[in-house]
Parts: structure tokens; sequence; C-alpha cells
């Protein structure tokens, strides 16, 4: 059976082809109409949705030798995400279904991100832990099986990724933030400044806001010419307050549950300076750490193919009906059926 | 009529908050679906249009053009009914028609001797307006669709016009001002609402002059532009 997956749930406009013989196609549309503007503008987002979806399919099927007819089914992201943005992925998705009278899975967008590492083998052993942490999101959740999840901890204020773009645009370091700050960086000492990390020691919710304004605080306080060159030790010791955070609460979780894996995905797992520092723990713990290529890591389709084909393996179906769900949770979505 | 032959019109209107879905052959109505109940078009536009192939006994390769209401109205509305079509056609190599939403609504109230001024308010709260004309048994664009605000429309309303869409959310006094000029007619309360056979009905006059959309970049009339504003002294950063 060979799934279309589409993911429009932010400002990516991807397409992939999953199957038994694994993917065989995926394509990105990245949106660089947001970067003078500082984030997504969700408007432009949802339009660029409208002009890109179809090239970006019509690509991965000519891209996979398939035709239209080779279709088995079509899974596509409903949820979490931008109501606009999510619409023109859902919309379409439908009208492919009902033209070729395929079945339609609607897919939870942070269970993509989860189905990333279960792409290419090696694929995590379970139960594990799952950090999401992305521009939009930053979740913790214990991963029993496929399926079947439990959300430990979320953001109570900004998302990993959105701490990354609200301290580069204090820095002046332009959008994306991720990659800037990362670059700033790269010169710069992490202990050079002692910024605070939100650990909150009960709890595995994050916050970043506290960070996010010591870092605003610190700008602040210096002249224009110490800010030049406290630049890079500014960015190091942000990312490694960041990073800090993210990875004494998954080894919390992974201890506390006593799981077989640890996997981060979203488009923070890109971040160079986090994975050295998971490769470190997994070390240090012998805890199994697992992060999508980098391409994986951030939005894409290829995952809610891949997720889609699980589903549609244990029965589950979407109705026509499905609706957008711009604040979808994780525990809401159903389970498959053994 | 002669139907046999006859061009399959899928024909789809989510501009407003009615949802309505219509396959005409050539210029029979074959079908039509309207709810008008409220912005519910996510969830019952496809399982509309899978009933309404189901009730004709249709299937869905035997649709040969897609008609879009286009625009100009509600973003989101556009979004959903051009966001199938687009999937619909791309699966089955349909061409598509962009429908100026404003036409299929002149359309509604039949033809008549006047200038035909539909409008529909848009969530700014002013007004989507143009002006059409019947020339024989098919309407021409007088003056091209636009964005008015409320108190210009007695100013655009031409002469003898017929006024026609959402008259009955004007506000009082504008709509009062409009109804005491005695040139100026009111479509009757059941013509002027949107609906997909009128939108099938332009969209057949459109494919007779092959005038269809490139399914690929395709957007809505969405008539108003987007104005976000930038960051200023910054380098782009791009990986």
């Amino acid at each position: 059976m060979i799934v279309l997956g589409i993911e429009t749930s932010c400002d990516e406009t991807s397409a992939a082809l999953y199957s038994e013989q694994g993917l065989l196609a995926h394509a990105v549309h990245y949106q660089a109409v947001h970067e003078e503007y500082g984030g997504v503008v969700p408007e432009f987002a949802s339009r660029a949705h409208m002009r890109t979806l179809i090239p970006t399919i019509r690509y991965v099927i000519r891209r996979a030798g398939l035709s239209f007819r080779d279709l088995g089914a079509v899974a596509v992201t409903y949820g979490p995400g931008l109501v606009g943005s999510l619409i023109v992925g859902l919309n379409v998705a439908k009208g492919l279904a009902v033209a070729l009278r395929l079945p339609l899975v609607g897919i939870n967008h942070i269970e993509g991100h989860i189905f990333a590492n279960f792409l290419e083998e090696p694929f995590p052993e379970l139960p594990g832990v799952c950090l999401v942490v992305s521009g939009g999101h930053t979740q913790l959740v214990l991963v029993r099986r496929l399926g079947d999840y439990q959300v430990l901890g979320r953001t109570r204020d900004d998302a990993a990724g959105e701490a990354f773009d609200k301290v580069a645009r204090i820095l002046g370091l332009g959008y994306p933030g991720g990659p800037a700050i990362e670059a700033a960086a790269a010169a710069g000492q992490e202990n050079a400044v002692s910024f605070p990390r939100g650990l909150m020691e009960n709890s595995y919710d994050f916050s970043f806001s506290g960070l996010k304004t010591a870092v605003l605080y610190y700008h602040r306080a210096l002249s224009p010419q110490e800010r030049e060159k406290r630049l890079a030790d500014v960015a190091a010791s942000f990312q490694k307050a960041v990073v800090d955070v993210l990875v004494a609460k998954a080894l919390r979780a992974c201890q506390e549950f006593g799981v077989r894996s640890l996997s981060v995905v979203g488009g923070v797992a890109r971040n160079r300076r986090l994975r050295r520092a998971l490769e470190e723990l997994a070390a240090e713990t012998g805890i199994p750490v697992f992060v999508p290529k980098p391409e994986f890591c951030t939005d894409n389709a290829a995952m809610i193919a891949r997720a889609g084909f699980f589903h549609l393996l244990h029965g589950v179906r979407s109705d026509l009906r499905l609706a957008p769900a711009p604040s979808l949770n994780l525990d809401s979505r159903y389970l498959p059926t053994d | 009529m002669e139907t046999t032959g006859a061009v399959n019109i899928l024909a789809i209107e989510t501009a407003t908050q009615i949802c309505s879905v219509a396959v005409a052959a050539g210029e029979l109505l074959l079908a039509e679906e309207t709810l008008n109940i409220g912005r519910i078009h996510a969830e019952k536009l496809a399982a509309l249009v899978d009933q309404l192939l189901a009730e004709l006994g249709k299937r869905p390769d035997e649709i040969d053009v897609l008609a879009v209401s286009g625009g100009p109205g509600s973003f989101t509305g556009l979004r959903i009914g051009l966001a199938f079509a687009k999937g619909f056609a791309l699966a089955g190599g349909q061409r598509l028609i962009l429908v100026p939403t404003l036409m299929a609504l002149a359309l509604r109230p039949g033809i008549v001797r006047r200038p035909v001024c539909p409008v529909l308010r848009s969530r700014r709260g002013e007004l989507y307006a143009a002006v059409y004309e019947w020339r024989g048994s098919e309407l021409m664009t007088a003056v091209a669709e636009r964005v008015l605000p409320e108190e210009e429309l007695g100013l655009f309303l031409p002469r003898g016009a017929l006024l026609t869409g959402d008259v009955d959310s004007l506000p009082p006094e504008i709509r009062s001002q409009v109804e005491s000029r005695e040139d100026v007619e009111l479509a009757a309360p059941w013509l002027r609402t949107p609906s997909a056979a009128a939108v099938a009905q332009v969209g057949f006059w459109l494919c007779r002059r092959g005038e269809f959309a490139d399914l690929d970049t395709a957007e809505p009339r969405y008539l108003q532009e987007f104005v976000a504003r930038k960051l200023e002294g910054v380098e782009k950063h791009v990986q």
C-alpha cells in the first residue's frame, strides 16, 4: 500500500510517499517569505501553501515514477497547527481521497514527529521517552508503544524554538533564530554568562520566558561596543542553558520510567550543540538516543506518511468530515485497535 | 435539453457561510445541495460532494470540469473550496475554473434589464461589489469587482440597479439610504444568497470560452492586500 503524506501545519509545504518498501519520495518547500518578518505570518503561510502544495505533490509522484492510480491512501496532518495552513493540506487531501475513492487518515502533527525516528532502521526500542522540540512545540512524551502516548510535560510559555527566535531577535541575528544563534555561538564561551535554567524540579513542564527575559536584560545593560564583543558569548551561554534544560528533563523522565530509548525530534533537534549533548548523555548513561536526520527533524510529510501507514495497517480511517484541530492534544487522538 | 456529450461540471460555492455543491451537465443542473447553517465547510464540503456523486450514480472520473467560487469572500471559506477542488482535479486530471463569486451571485435573480449589483460584506466591514449586465442570455461585467467602504454603496450603485447579496446585514442607515432610492430595486430575499448551481452556470460560460485556471498556482481572488510588519535592520539567515 502506497500512502501519500501531506503536511501543511505551519510554514513548510511538504508531500511524501511511503510504502512497505519504505520512503519512496519526499519533498519539502520551505517558505522563505517569513524571514523578513521575523516569524511565521499565518496569512502568508496559508497563501503559500495554496500556491505550492499541488506542485509539491506532483513532484513526489513523478519522482517515485508513479501515477495517482497507484496510491492506496492519503494521510494528512489535521492538527495542531495554524488553522489557515491546516485547511489547505486537509482539503487537498480530501479532494484526492474523494476523487480517487481512497481511505483518508488524519495525523496528529506531534505524533508525526515521533514517527520521524521510524523512517529508517534501527528504530528506537519502546517504551521510550520522546522529546518534541520545535518552533511551535515543546513536549516530553512517554511512548509506551506506537499509538499509545502520555504527555509528561509541555512548555508553559514559549516553545524552545520560539525562544531561539525571540533571543535571535533581541540580539539582532535575524530569523529563523535556531541556525542564527548556533552560528553566532560557535565562537563563544558557554559559561561566559550564567543564565537561569527554568528547571522546575517537580514537573516535566518547560518554561523559557524567564531565560529569554534574562538575555534581554543582560543585552540591554551592555553598551553597543560590548554587545558586539559579547555577542558570541551571550549566544553560546543562552544555547547552553536551553540544551541543559532539555537534556536534564529528558534524562529524568528516562530514569523515572525506566525506558529503553530516548528520541529527540522537531526542528530544534537539528541544533548541533543539542545533538552533541545527547551523544554525551548516551555515552554516560547507556540510554540509546535517537535523533532523525536533519531533514526529518523539521516539519516534513515523510513522518506523516509513515504515521499514516502505521495507522492504516491497524485499520484506522478518518471520516471525510475530519475538521482541522489547531489545538489538538496528543492524548486526544484515537488509539489503533489491536 | 440534450445532455449526452455535455460537459459535466462539479461546482463548489464556499465563499460565504453558505456551503453549496452542484453537478451540472452543460447548462442543465442535475443536483444541488446547499447548507446555510454556519461555517461548517471544513467538515461538510467533502462529504457533500461524495454524497452528491453517489446520489447521481456518477464516478468522480465522469466529472470533466471543476468550477469553484473563487472570491472575493471569506478567506477561509474560499481556501476550503479551492483546496478541495485542486486535490480532486489533481487526481482526476480535470480542468479548473475560478468563477467570480459576485458574478455567480448576480446571476441568481434571473435575466433582468437592469444593471445587477451584487455585494458581499468582508470581515473588515467593507463591501465587495461589482456591476454586471445581461447581454442576451449571458452576463457581462460592467464594473469590475472591488472593495468598497459601506458608506460609498449609494454612490457606487448605478441608476436603475438591481441590488443583491448581503443586503440584510448592511448598517440600517446605509440600507434605508439605498431603499429610499426609487430607481434601485432589491432582489427577492430567497435569490440573494450564493449557490453552486449559479457557479456551475458561470463555469459553463467560462469553460466555453476556454478560460481555465492553472491548477498548480491558482489562488482565491482575495482582493485585499495583506500587510505585515517587517523586521528592521537584520540580515536574513537561511540554513
